[in-house]
């Protein structure tokens, strides 16, 4: 490999998931912190002392660049990360090239063990041509289980409406449990999870009775349009195949649908449960006024795909998931960051925000999460004067909607003072979820 | 919509009991009810319709008349530096590791900050408040830092109410709950006692025991002589435990009608005797009048102290010192070296008294009988200096003393700091810990040269790290000072 040219410190900033990460590990960015720093052509590596007693071991591959880091932070990459890089950026012979340390070389090993496997499974399966007899019976072996599958779920399902939806919020969590584990077993892991969820959700739901009919109406809905599989068009199997979690092999999604446009990273959101982190970037095109989404997946203590940064405006061509919009898209490797977004493309107001959201459930009767783009919004409060579960986005026009009392309606009002501002959240569960927002002329993270 | 609650109410007790009638969707819904034959599949399929329709019919709210918009006042001053807000999102992450940890390195940065009219950034605002929400000690540095806008998302979130004006959270007072008013009461008792005091009084008769012990705690911190009036009177509460509380409280005032009567009673207990008054002679109390439980003396004591001690060490201990000089006879640090041999049970009152009373010549004259670092604390600003200085120079200092001067407040200044660093160097490394936390808070930043020697002196890992936290915590205060100069 030629010897790689020190990077630029914009370009590790890029790097960083958020602001207050760029913060934090400028300010780790000292040699004085730092043991066992040495680089080569491929890796950086070094120790950083932390609030734990050993040291954080801390890699950065430079070909992805992967980073890896022995700290419990689930930002990714972690400030380590970020600030070891600037260390070796800095360039001023605090990281020199040196033998590679111990852990960076165990790590470097694995990666490339791990990719090596993936390359000769990726081979074996180019080289061997498909065998189109074999691929159909495979094709027709799960469907089948499929079918069976949610066969047994429309039973279980009708036993549910027949003795109540109040007596099965009597029941035990392996009621739900056991439905899940079921619908696992016929290979569709979405749906399952869905019923896992509900057995937390109709203790902590208020409004449980609506939430759990709704629901059920929906998964009902999914096992009628199962039944229609091969009459379904392209888009409506696209969602369908989303809530039932029939999964698509990345290479068929990169030979769809591509759109190239100037995408604009309008809302980044990480969510984290005890199995999975998953992490979505908004993106909003400039040319094509799509919104599309792009989701990463990581298992809990996993490492989370590098986000785009909030704000920055990314010249890339996007491969599109079959669905109804708000699709979900992959960046095909050709990505690069163009500028700096001056604020928030494609703001309406909220009744035009609205009226979005209808026509995306109109296409898709599982839609759950509406991205909104809200033009010049101010904050409404509760009667009794004060935020919290009262307060509400309220626009020119006076419409308003409700907005979730998460820490990020917080960092609206000090932020904002009140607006009005260009707000960019998630609309569902009945709330507005904030999420972005436009501060003398820059987006900024909630 | 109603079919959608007639589908619910029928779901919820299921079909087998109460079957849906599907004309009824029908009205409804139209022909988007596909055919199916069994009632269950009906309802699932009307569900999934008339959610479908509930949610894509969602229209926007309107504003309720007198729903008033958040605007919050202009901002009343600059924002800080880029660096400093660097810092501070360092600190409160909390992921730093500096000596005595970041609560004390935020205080200084919120304290210069508020000296230098500054404001932290607004994105860092709501996790202030969190953290003052957690950690009362902080309230008043943050209230001064956070301005305008701080207070004003104070009076948005009942959790923060602490950071909000006194005007403010007295329009509040009768309606907050008792953990809120103790907070109001507490912070405002330190800015503006007159209307604590008002406060306290609007709802004092009304309150449960429990909430009258809270509230009357919230004064401890600003007491002064205008709190008497209300404490004398409370000295008659119906509950032991307000009537307790209230005594303590008094403690703390000489100049009380209670201090006056326990300095009655101590000058009968308490003499010198002798040529030269060589003698202190105690003769314990014999019983207590209604008027000396009254003012809350009570039989509670210290394992191996007999009861009458007991009541002997608790009217000394509320006596006010300045009685004891034209009493005696003897200047208090004679007092106190007659006391050490003869009663030392009255040594141990009047550290009690001096503390309350914070009665600095009093506790110089017990500090040079003994080490006491809540002693220290009842120094003024120069006396703790000059006594911090003599236990520094002292050659081979026993700890105590030691730690005598690192419990004088800082910051201090740099000749102090040096003869610090200087000292701390021969102490023992099991100590380090303790020693560099105290140190981090107090050292002038000028002597991070001498601290930077000090860790190319050490050897031991342990060591090593607690005076690199050391250096660490001095450089940050350094570009605190610098940013906010």
């Amino acid at each position: 490999m030629a010897t790689t040219a020190r990077w630029t410190v914009e370009q590790v900033l890029a790097l960083a998931p958020d602001a207050g990460s760029v913060r934090a590990a400028r300010a780790l960015a000292r040699p004085g912190r730092w043991s066992d720093l040495g680089s080569n052509d491929s890796l950086v590596w070094g120790r950083c002392q932390g609030s734990a007693r050993e040291p954080y071991q801390v890699t950065v591959d430079l070909t992805e660049p992967a980073f890896r880091c022995t700290c419990p932070s689930r930002k990714f990459p972690c400030k380590h990360g970020v600030a070891l890089l600037l260390l070796w950026a800095g360039g001023n012979g605090s990281v020199a090239d040196a033998a590679v340390a111990e852990f960076a070389a165990a790590w470097s090993h694995e990666r490339a063990e791990r990719a090596a496997r993936s390359e000769a499974r990726r081979q074996a399966r180019a080289e061997s041509p498909p065998d189109p007899e074999a691929q159909a019976r495979r094709l027709a072996e799960r469907r089948s289980l499929m079918t069976a599958g949610l066969d047994d779920f429309e039973r279980w399902l009708f036993d549910l409406v027949r003795q109540g939806l109040a007596a099965a919020r009597r029941q035990p969590f392996s009621y739900w449990d056991t439905a899940a584990a079921r619908l696992v077993d016929a290979q569709v892991p979405a749906l399952a999870e869905r019923v896992r969820a509900m057995a937390g959700e109709i203790h902590r739901r208020p409004d449980w009775p609506d939430h759990l009919l709704a629901e059920a109406g929906r998964w009902y809905l999914a096992v009628r349009a199962w039944r229609q599989w091969d009459r379904l068009p392209e888009d409506v199997a696209g969602d369908l195949r989303t809530v039932l979690g029939w999964s698509r092999r990345g290479d068929d999604v990169l030979s769809g649908e591509r759109i190239a446009d100037r995408w604009h990273v309008i809302g980044l959101r990480q969510d984290e449960d005890e199995r999975l982190l998953s992490q979505r970037t908004w993106l909003r095109g400039e040319r094509t006024a799509r919104t599309l989404t792009v989701l990463d997946f990581a298992t809990a203590g996993g490492t989370l795909a590098v986000a785009q940064v909030l704000g920055s405006i990314v010249e890339a061509e996007l491969a599109v998931y079959p669905g109804s919009p708000p699709q979900r898209a992959r960046f095909t490797g050709d990505e690069r960051v163009v500028g700096n977004a001056g604020g928030l493309l494609g703001a309406h107001s909220i009744a035009g925000a609205l009226d979005a959201a209808a026509s995306c459930l109109a296409a898709n009767p599982w839609h759950y999460r509406t991205p909104m783009a809200l033009a010049q919004v101010g904050v409404a409060l509760g009667s009794n004067g004060r935020a919290g579960p009262a307060a509400a986005v309220v626009d020119a026009a006076g419409d308003g909607l409700p907005l979730a009392a998460d820490p990020a309606l917080w960092s609206l009002l000090a932020l904002s003072g009140g607006g009005p501002v260009d707000l960019f959240g998630e609309w569902y569960d009945d709330r507005l979820h904030a999420s972005s927002v436009v501060i003398e002329g820059r987006l900024v993270a909630l | 919509m109603k079919v959608w609650e007639e589908l619910v109410s029928a779901a919820l007790v299921g079909t087998e009991r109460r079957p849906f009638p599907l004309e009824r969707l029908h009205e409804v819904a139209g022909e988007g009810v596909p055919d199916i034959a069994e009632a269950e599949g009906q309802v699932l399929a009307a569900a999934a319709v008339v959610d479908g329709y509930r949610r894509a019919g969602r229209v926007p709210e309107r504003r309720r008349a007198g729903q008033a918009l958040a605007v919050a006042p202009p901002h009343d001053r600059p924002p800080s530096s880029a660096t400093a807000a660097q810092l501070l999102a360092l600190l409160l992450s909390g992921m730093v590791g500096v000596a005595g940890g970041s609560d004390a390195l935020l205080q200084t940065w919120l304290v210069a900050c508020a000296a230098a009219r500054q404001r932290p950034p607004d994105g860092m605002l709501a996790r202030l408040l969190d953290l003052g929400t957690a950690s009362p000690r902080l309230r008043p540095a943050i209230v001064a830092a956070v301005g305008a806008r701080g207070a004003w998302l104070g009076s948005l979130n009942p959790q923060w109410a602490w950071a909000v004006g006194a005007g403010e959270a007295k329009a509040d007072y009768a309606t907050a709950t008792t953990a809120e008013r103790v907070a109001l009461l507490a912070d405002l008792h330190g800015r503006d006692r007159a209307v604590a005091r008002e406060l306290l009084a609007s709802t004092w008769a009304s309150e449960p025991a429990a909430d009258r012990l809270a509230l009357l705690n919230a004064l401890a911190s600003g007491l002064d002589e205008d709190d008497e009036p209300f404490l004398e009177e409370t000295l008659d509460d119906r509950a032991g435990s307000v009537r307790a509380a209230a005594a303590e409280l008094l403690d703390r005032l000489p100049g009380s009608r209670r201090a006056a009567r326990m300095a009655d009673r101590a000058r009968a207990l308490v003499r010198a005797e002798g040529r030269f008054r060589r003698h202190l002679v105690l003769q314990l109390p014999e019983a207590l009048d209604a008027s000396a439980r009254r003012d809350g003396i009570t039989d509670a004591r210290e394992k191996g102290t007999g009861l009458h001690a007991a009541w002997l060490v608790r009217i000394v201990a509320s006596t006010p010192l300045e009685v004891w000089e034209p009493h005696l006879g003897l200047p208090p640090t004679e007092a106190v070296a007659k006391a050490a041999t003869d009663a030392p049970e009255l040594v141990a009152a009047w550290e009690r008294a001096a503390l309350a009373q914070r009665n600095e010549r009093w506790a110089l004259a017990l500090l040079r009988h003994r080490p006491s670092p809540a002693l220290v604390g009842v120094l003024s600003p120069p006396a703790a200096r000059r006594y911090a200085e003599e236990a520094l120079r002292g050659s081979n200092p026993p700890e105590a003393r030691f730690f005598d001067a690192l419990a004088v407040p800082g910051p201090w200044d740099a000749a102090l700091s040096k003869l610090a660093v200087e000292r701390s160097r021969a102490a023992p490394s099991a100590s380090l810990p303790r020693i560099s936390g105290a140190l981090a808070a107090r050292l002038d930043p000028s002597v991070l040269p001498v601290v930077e020697e000090w860790i190319e002196d050490t050897a031991d890992e342990r060591a090593l790290r607690d005076v690199r936290a050391l250096a660490h915590a001095l450089s940050i205060r350094a570009t605190i000072a610098q940013e906010f100069s």
